[in-house]
């Protein structure tokens, strides 16, 4: 058993092909994106978000937008009434708020930023006190990326406000006597201000995150050939190796299983030493959940050592193996956003328009699940995560394994 | 007790019937060549007696017991030499061997002493921590044969061994053989050349599409059909007369006139060369080049196939 082990180990590790590919490409890769992206991270990180706010009756109405749009804007807001072109940020401050009194006036200093665009947009409250958004018409077509982060971030910080918004005037219409309770309000208050914080300061979104995370994902699925590799080399009916193995005086148990367990362990090796370099050469954050990280890893490799069994199970030419892993690899990465925009929104429309194939994506699976380590305190979606992940397993290897008992003293 | 023992045993790979009611019968201590062109079955009965194959009928003992796939006692002790070589080409020569010994014997210490030994046994010293792909076909060879033999196995089969091997690493080949049948081991030998059989086996099956034609020893073989020496005289000039006088000898099968060439079969018998040399002697037939061939199987293949064994 252990010799097998060593053995396969051994077998794979020097395959310098598979090594490539499973090792060397996602370092360049991350490498890659690294040069592009720390400077587009540092240049993001310094400007606060320039934005309109027209202050109008219903603004000053609504008294607790005012006070978060202050907060946000380094505490300065109030102050900077003049239209300085948004020069009033303090540093730290995530939006740069200029105020006008009326819409007209703020679609009016739109149109004069004209040769560069500056303003993201406007934000107006209406009659109910909901802030509301327009972006600069301009932005429609052709956002580049920085842009979409930014908008994005306008809007979370929007969504946000109106979610707990609405939830607060929902409790005060079905429960208000709950609101005669003065510690209720110091929690709704503490948890507005938690999460607030949780979401837009701790973790800062970044767009750069995702291309690590889906290379990582990527990195993973690669982890296949591995076990299509273990299994060329150990079925009869695909190679002479095979036959000669199967001429052991162990069970056929026996030899698979630390077969199987080498291609798992060198794969879980390669797909760490990629994280490791993501997240301290690069210092890229996982949420500061490393741990979950490597449990995210230990699944996944295993879904792909399982996966890639099947393949090698399956009686197809050796030579169109490798291939089609590298499709399969690199199709699913597709939907996990590793290919730039496009892909990436794509991947975020399959997810929302048909989530079952979003779920039966290794690949989007595992990328979701940094996702949700950094963005969320709860570890719900994690373990979410982690259970499909399982069936993944249990589903490749009851197909490889079954497949395998079935071949294995058939044909030659 | 036979080491191995095969009755009517059927093998089709859908319409093609590569094994047609084939029995086999090996004692201990023999080596056993299976002889046969390329296609016969060789390749398949073994895979079928080693329970690689699933065949559609027949009962498959060793060394008295019936053979399944999870006989591992038995697998124990038997070792394969496949006819492609199958090594690992990321392992250098003694992993390979260890793994392959690690597959029958398990203890560390036990292991390094047999390796060590079938690395001397096909001369491979020099090149121990060689991987595969630097080996030439001779010495691959040698190590696919050290990966069946290390654990010492009572039954050892080789298939073709020797394609595509250099004389020098053949003859190191056939002789090893003969040294593990010396030792003890019981051999099955397939093969294509008959020389090669000829030469170190103690019992011979000739086989053609599936079917066993003809089995027993090299002499028992070829006194099975009507044919012995061949024998061809050259003579000074086209002479009736002396082919009237060879014609007339006991010995003589048939005898040609092949323009200046006298070219004759003899049937059974020694001293046959001798005979008609002297004969033409005595009738003053004047002649210059003479050879002599001796039988070989492919006269026999040849006797009851009506085609050559040679591809
Ligand atoms: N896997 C297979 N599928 C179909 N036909 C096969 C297969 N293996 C061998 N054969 C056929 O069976 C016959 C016997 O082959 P084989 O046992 O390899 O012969 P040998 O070893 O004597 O050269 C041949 O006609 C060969 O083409
Ligand atoms: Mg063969």
């Amino acid at each position: 058993m252990s010799k097998t082990f060593t053995t396969t180990f051994k077998v794979l590790i020097r395959d310098k092909g598979v090594l490539l590919w499973s090792v060397l490409f996602p370092l360049v890769l991350s490498t890659l994106f690294y040069s592009m992206f720390n400077k587009l991270d540092a240049e993001f990180q310094l400007d606060p978000l320039p934005v309109i706010i027209v202050a109008d009756e219903n603004y000053h109405k609504a008294q607790s937008f005012a006070t978060l749009v202050d907060g946000l804007s380094g505490g300065g807001a109030a102050a900077a009434t003049d239209d300085t072109g948004g020069g009033g940020g303090d540093a730290g401050a995530l939006l740069s708020v200029t105020f006008v009194d009326t819409q007209d006036q703020a679609l009016q200093l739109m149109a004069s930023s004209d040769s560069e665009l500056y303003y993201l947009g406007y934000i107006i409250v209406d009659s109910d006190g909901m802030p509301r958004y327009a972006m600069d018409s301009r932005l429609a077509s052709g956002l580049d990326t920085f842009t979409t982060i930014k908008q994005s971030i306008v809007l979370s910080i929007l969504d946000r406000y109106i979610q707990d918004y609405e939830l607060i005037t929902a409790i005060a219409a079905s429960e208000p006597q709950l609101f005669a309770d003065p510690d209720f309000i110091d929690t709704l208050l503490l948890q507005q201000s938690y999460t607030f914080r949780g979401s837009i300061t701790a973790n800062p979104p970044s767009d750069a995150l995702r291309y690590y995370y889906a290379v990582l994902a990527f990195t993973c699925i690669m982890m296949m050939n591995f076990g299509r590799l273990a299994i060329d080399n150990w079925k009869a009916s695909t190679s002479p190796l095979g036959a000669r193995r199967a001429l052991g005086s162990y069970s056929w148990v026996h030899s698979l299983a630390p077969t199987l367990m080498a291609a798992w362990v060198l794969s879980m090796a390669c797909a760490t030493i990629g994280f490791l370099y993501i997240r301290f050469g690069f210092q890229i954050s996982f949420g500061g959940k490393e741990p979950a990280c490597l449990a995210v890893l230990a699944a996944s490799t295993m879904v792909s050592t399982f996966l890639g069994a099947l393949l090698g199970a399956v009686t197809i030419p050796g030579g169109a193996k490798s291939g089609i892993s590298a499709f399969i690899a690199n199709f699913l990465s597709l939907f996990a956003g590793l290919y730039g925009p496009a892909s990436q929104q794509l991947g975020d429309f399959i997810a929302r328009e048909a989530p079952i194939l979003a779920a039966i994506n290794p690949v989007r699976q595992v990328s979701d699940a940094f996702f949700s380590l950094y963005y969320y305190d709860s570890y719900q979606r994690f373990t979410e995560i982690l259970i499909t992940l399982g069936i993944m397993v249990v589903v490749f290897f009851a197909a490889s394994v079954g497949m395998m008992r079935k071949q294995q003293y058939k044909s030659l | 007790m036979s080491v191995v023992e095969v009755t009517g045993l059927v093998k089709r790979y859908r319409e093609l019937v590569a094994l047609d009611n084939f029995n086999l019968t090996i004692e201990q201590g023999e080596i056993f060549g299976l002889l046969g062109p390329n296609g016969s079955g060789k390749t398949t009965a073994i895979n079928c007696i080693l329970q690689l194959l699933t065949y559609d009928k027949g009962e498959i003992s060793l060394f008295g017991e019936p053979m399944s796939p999870t006989r591992y006692d038995l697998k124990r002790r038997i070792g394969i030499v496949p006819q492609n070589v199958a090594v690992f080409s990321q392992l250098n020569v003694t992993e390979n061997i260890d793994y392959f010994c690690s597959l029958y014997i398990t203890d560390k210490k036990t292991r390094a002493v047999l390796v060590e030994e079938a690395i001397e046994f096909v001369g491979l010293q020099e090149y121990r921590r060689f991987r595969p792909r630097k080996l030439s076909g001779g010495l691959m060879r040698r190590l696919n044969i050290a990966c069946g033999i290390a654990h010492k196995p009572e039954l050892i089969i080789f298939d073709e061994p020797t394609v595509a091997v250099d004389p020098q690493s053949r003859n190191a080949i056939l002789e090893g053989i003969q040294r593990l049948n010396a030792e003890g081991s019981t051999v099955i030998y397939t093969s294509h050349y008959m020389e090669e059989v000829e030469q170190i086996c103690t019992r011979i099956m000739i086989m053609d599409r599936g079917q066993a034609l003809a089995t027993g020893t090299n002499t028992e073989l070829k006194s099975m059909v009507g044919v012995n020496e061949r024998i061809e005289v050259e003579l000074a000039e086209a002479d009736e007369q002396a082919l009237q006088v060879v014609r007339n000898l006991p010995h003589t099968a048939s005898a040609v006139l092949d323009g200046n060439t006298l070219r004759i079969t003899c049937s059974q018998g020694s001293h046959n060369l001798t005979d008609t040399l002297s004969a033409l002697q005595s009738a003053e037939v004047a002649y210059g080049r003479v050879y002599s061939e001796p039988p070989t199987l492919n006269d026999v293949f040849l006797e009851i196939t009506g085609k050559e064994l040679r591809d």
